[in-house]
């Protein structure tokens, strides 16, 4: 079954109960259970699952874990590690922004050119503007965010919206709240006008600006 | 701007060079006398979008009237910078079109479209630059007059202009990015991206789309650009706020740098624009969290969005309160990115 919609979670521990719905949860805590709790905990909520922490760093950092509780990713910020990872998550490719590097167009555009779909962003800088800097990077890379936070929201292409905003919300089911990321308008926008075809990378080839 | 056969093409190209030509002799100028450059300071830079409806121009003196008065606020005002819309140019062709018949561009190809645009827009390109250069002088302002079409070493582009305050041609900055309609009129994109030279202003210029991207700004800030000047003409008769927001405001938000822009609206053969002057600043330096130093109070209509702006506190601000340029490693991602890109699309990489 393709990933279709996602469940993330209000509170600051790890819930006890599976969500009814949502093929991967999304999971913000104050501090990860060791290891072979967290496997544990996966493999009882039986789907993948992103949790996020802050570090002893005092930076987030975000594990993907499968459903059988095995750890298929570690971020601890694309720019800090060096690397940017993609996931294959239920059929779709799924990428992770942490805090600040929001700031960072580079980041979501190497998703973006990376092919990722959706991008979920963990303790991102608050704004209180509804054009907030992970909307902003949906928009020009025409992928799909999910900001996390109380509630969560998911940022899309504006044309992938009815009312052209960009922005859906969460709905409330409990302490879960269930994000349902409009797939087929998005690629539907995609195939009728890809902005990244309209990139010009000669231009930037030409007049590197990440050269000293 | 449509109706006409292949031969016609030439034969407007002849006459719209000789009305444009005519009615620029018949203008009757007053001429600069004492003009002193206008007066800024890092600390205090005031500066001008200008809201512009385009309807084919039928009279230049009459065009020259409407440029005048809204100069005249910005010069009231103290405006150092007054940026007008993209396309700025194009509503000449109507010294042509107004004589012999507006058919909308929707009755024509998009190939044929081009096809009268590459043939008429060099006709009015002297005269426009004419115009603004005079206008520049006059008032003792740099003036963004917006974007013309031009031919220029066979290469078919959507430039903006920049005049300085003496009145001269100082820089000429291609799209980069021109919108599929363009692309399908056979608009090229430019091939480099450069900081306006000859002016104190430490200034950039990209029009319209550019501002999609957030490497146009990233090319602007590795030249020293601390102020952008952005020319929009959106051929959207739906304006909303967010898809304006994921312009100008959104580059200003990322990259601290302010932006000033010249917007389009009216209906121009067939296609209605909408947009919206204004000055935009990082939201954190705005009372009301907003992002918006001055802007126009509606998509549709005419005037003037002026602000000031302190380059210090935005060079301040942008030490302290954004993400710097990426690090080598991100720098590898880009390239190796942009290179796929490249030989996606274009078969072959620089």
């Amino acid at each position: 079954m393709p990933l279709d919609d996602i469940a993330v979670w209000g509170g600051r521990e790890l819930p006890a109960k599976a969500p009814s719905f949502g093929g991967l949860m999304v999971v913000d805590v104050d501090r990860w259970p060791s290891r072979p709790q967290l496997a544990a905990w996966t493999v009882r909520m039986d789907r993948p699952a992103l949790v996020a922490q802050v570090g002893t760093d005092g930076q987030p950092e975000a594990l993907l874990m499968d459903r059988q509780g095995r750890v298929a990713g570690h971020h601890r910020g694309s720019v800090a590690s060096g690397r940017l990872t993609v996931h294959q998550i239920l059929g779709r490719r799924v990428g992770v922004l942490l805090g600040a590097e929001v700031w960072m167009p580079e980041v979501g555009r190497a998703l973006g050119l990376a092919g990722v779909e959706l991008v979920v962003g963990f303790r991102l800088p608050l704004t209180g503007s509804a054009y907030a800097p992970l909307w902003a990077l949906a928009q020009q890379n025409q992928w799909m965010g999910v900001e996390t936070g109380v509630p969560p929201r998911l940022v899309v292409p504006c044309e992938s919206t009815p009312d052209e905003s960009g922005v859906l919300a969460a709905v409330g089911e409990g302490s879960w709240w269930r994000l349902t990321p409009p797939w087929n308008e998005r690629r539907r926008l995609v195939e009728r006008d890809a902005l990244l075809a309209q990139l010009n990378p000669a231009v930037y080839l030409r007049q590197p600006w990440w050269e000293d | 701007m449509g109706g006409h056969d292949a031969w016609q093409l030439p034969v407007g190209r002849v006459l719209l060079t000789g009305l444009a030509a005519w009615q620029r002799r018949r203008l009757k100028l007053p001429s600069p006398t004492d003009v002193k450059p206008m007066a800024w300071s890092r600390r205090q830079l005031v500066v001008a979008g200008v809201q512009w409806r385009m309807e084919p121009v039928r009279a230049l003196d009459a065009w020259v009237d409407r440029l005048m008065a809204v100069l005249d606020e910005a010069h009231h005002l103290g405006a150092a910078l007054v940026v007008f819309p993209e396309d700025m140019a194009t509503p000449l062709l109507g010294l042509l079109t107004e004589r012999v018949g507006t058919p909308s561009a929707a009755q024509l190809s998009d190939a044929e479209v081009g096809e009268r645009l590459r043939a008429w827009a060099d006709a009015v390109a002297p005269v426009y630059r004419d115009i603004f250069g005079y206008l520049a002088r006059l008032y003792g302002l740099v003036i963004v007059a917006g974007s013309q079409l031009a031919t220029v070493r066979g290469r078919f582009h959507n430039q903006a202009l920049v005049f300085g305050p003496d009145g001269r041609l100082v820089h000429r900055q291609p799209k980069l990015h021109p919108l599929p309609l363009e692309r399908r009129w056979g608009v090229d994109p430019g091939t480099e991206w450069h900081r306006v030279p000859g002016v104190t202003l430490p200034l950039g210029v990209a029009v319209c789309h550019d501002a999609s991207f957030f490497e146009t700004f990233r090319l602007a800030a590795a030249q020293g650009v601390e102020l952008m000047a952005i020319p929009i003409a959106d051929p959207d008769p739906d304006w909303r706020e967010a898809k304006a927001r994921r312009g100008a405001w959104a580059r200003t938000q990322e990259s601290g740098l302010p932006t000033v822009v010249g917007a389009g609206t009216g209906s121009l053969y067939g296609l209605t624009l909408t947009g919206k002057a204004g000055v935009y600043v990082p939201r954190e330096l705005t009372a009301d969290g907003s992002g918006v130093r001055a802007e126009s109070e509606h998509p549709v209509g005419e005037g003037l969005s002026a602000g000031v702006l302190d380059l210090e506190q935005l060079a301040a601000f942008r030490a302290e309160a954004r993400s710097g340029m990426p690090t080598r490693a991100v720098g590898r991602w880009m390239e190796a990115g942009y290179r796929a890109l490249a030989e996606a699309v274009m078969g072959s990489a620089p």
